[in-house]
């Protein structure tokens, strides 16, 4: 059973792995962007599954933590270009 | 299937460190490296390190991603100007590096238990349950206490680079969207929670004063760029309170336990003493972590609309 | 193998073909629009039977608590950091005044 959990997770990080593609082609940040909360929300997933296939429940509160805190970089993201939008129509 | 799970987080490791130095895009760079911080927060999973892991989580995915955005939005230089890339010559120092490193993981015996059974035996002599946390408060607390100079040090070095005395006066990000403000209304209270939760747990399982910290210091951070002053509010001599209370707690630790048992920091009996110490150091954990993002360069004073 | 063991491999395999359609829609839809649609739809929906699949092999009643609110956290995260991603995206569509592909 802890063996399925293990291969769930190994699948999702193939997942994330595969991701990458996008974020190394582009092309735009906001596509960057995109698959860093996809990542994100999969790493929740791979985490839960672990906390599950090592049986050590305290690993949840690190998924917790990745469902509660990805959302930061989004906001960074569009606050800082969004100003730079602004400042390059000012030009 | 544990060694097909260990091998790809490994490679992956590897792979996405060599993407991340190699890129020429500054904006793919900084997501390589959040994505970075996830796959490590899963490989110390796996070496069971669930403290290591969760600290990786709270960092990794809340204030990291947040500083490095701030940064590439300070950089004077046109966005799309690429990287400059980085010279070969220091491959070899770095394989050098490496292989040193990986003949001795070589040399440790294969049951070597490290100071486990050390620790696990002077247990009895703290008012602490949890190993790590008693390690890091108690049997080397000059370590803990160094690391919260360190993180002064490093404010401190901001505020001088931007020549700034005080947060209250920086800029502010545009006050945000409803959507914004919903999130902020539900994610800040559960942010204070898991916050207080992860302090609260650290004196019997993995947790404690910097987890908590850097959570408490994300949901200032939230609010700040909602357009909240946060911690902008607090008059300068609070905001220096509080960015040193957790060394100054450490200090007169040192000193009280020298005039009265003779060493330094040692810990008296009770334990309302460890627990202050530790409160303490999770404040100022917070309040230096939230002083770096409110002092960093991010450009955010005005929005389109 | 009980039959709370079968559920919970059900749930969590159907949840794996989520995160897959999410990670292809990630890299084969043609616009950032649309990859957002495949990010938010088909990986909570990922993440929400993981957890469900979860569940039934999770023991206390406090840990199913903590599975049950790391969920909804998600999916606040995911779907307000569309709202932010899309609605940058079409500020900078519309103040450039070109459509991009």
């Amino acid at each position: 059973m802890n063996t399925f959990f293990l291969g769930m997770a190994l699948f999702l990080v193939l997942n994330i792995l595969a991701g990458l593609w996008r974020v190394l082609k582009g092309p735009e940040p906001a596509d960057r962007m995109v698959a860093a909360q996809l990542f994100g929300t999969t790493g929740v997933a791979a985490l839960l599954l672990l906390a599950q296939a090592l049986e050590s429940p305290v690993i949840r509160n690190a998924a917790l933590l990745f469902a509660l805190l990805t959302v930061m970089a989004v906001l960074a993201f569009v606050r800082n270009t969004s100003y730079r939008d602004k400042h390059n129509n000012d030009h | 299937m544990n060694l097909a799970f260990d091998l790809l987080v490994g490679l992956s490791l590897v792979w996405v460190a060599w993407r991340i130095v190699g890129s020429r895009d500054h904006f793919q760079a900084v997501v390589l490296f959040i994505t970075f911080g996830l796959i490590l927060s899963l490989a110390w999973t796996r070496l069971q390190s669930p403290d290591i892991a969760i600290a990786e989580a709270a960092v990794g995915a809340g204030l990291a991603g947040v500083l490095f955005m701030d940064a590439l939005g300070g950089l004077s230089s046109s966005p799309g100007s690429p990287r400059p890339a980085v010279p070969l010559t220091l491959l070899f120092p770095c394989l050098i590096l490496a292989s040193i490193m990986a003949i001795a993981v070589l040399f440790v015996p294969e049951d070597f238990l490290g100071l486990i059974p050390v620790v696990h035996g002077a247990l009895t002599d703290t008012s602490l349950e949890y190993p790590v946390t008693a390690v890091l408060l108690d049997f080397r607390a000059y370590d803990t206490w160094l690391e919260l100079g360190v993180l002064l040090v490093a404010v401190l070095g901001v505020m001088g680079i931007r020549r700034i005395g005080s947060i209250s006066g920086s800029r502010l990000p545009a006050p945000a969207d409803p959507v914004g403000r919903w999130i902020i209304r539900i994610l800040l209270p559960i942010m204070v929670l898991i916050g207080g939760y992860l302090l609260w747990l650290g004196a019997f399982a993995p947790g404690g004063a910097f987890q908590g910290g850097v959570v408490l210091a994300a949901a200032g951070v939230m609010l700040w760029q909602a357009g909240h002053p946060s911690l902008g509010l607090l008059p300068r001599l609070w905001w220096i309170v509080l960015l040193f209370c957790g060394f100054l707690s450490f200090l007169i630790l040192a000193f009280w336990s020298l005039f009265h048992s003779g060493r330094m920091l040692a810990h008296p009996e009770n334990k309302l003493w460890i627990l202050g110490v530790e409160y303490a150091a999770t404040i100022s954990i917070a309040t230096c972590l939230i002083s770096l993002v409110l002092a960093s360069p991010g450009r955010c004073r005005v929005r389109d609309n | 193998m009980t039959i709370n063991e079968l559920l919970s491999v059900l749930f969590c395999l159907s949840g794996g073909v989520f995160f897959l359609a999410g990670t292809a829609g990630l890299i084969r839809f043609p616009d950032t629009y649309s990859r957002l649609h495949a990010l938010t739809k088909a990986d909570n929906l990922g993440l929400g039977f993981i957890v469900l699949g979860l569940i039934f092999v999770a023991g206390s009643l406090p840990e199913t608590i903590k599975l049950v609110l790391i969920w909804p956290l998600a999916m606040i995260g995911s779907s307000s950091a569309c709202y932010f991603i899309a609605n940058h995206v079409h500020r900078l569509t519309r103040n450039k005044g070109i459509t991009r592909d």
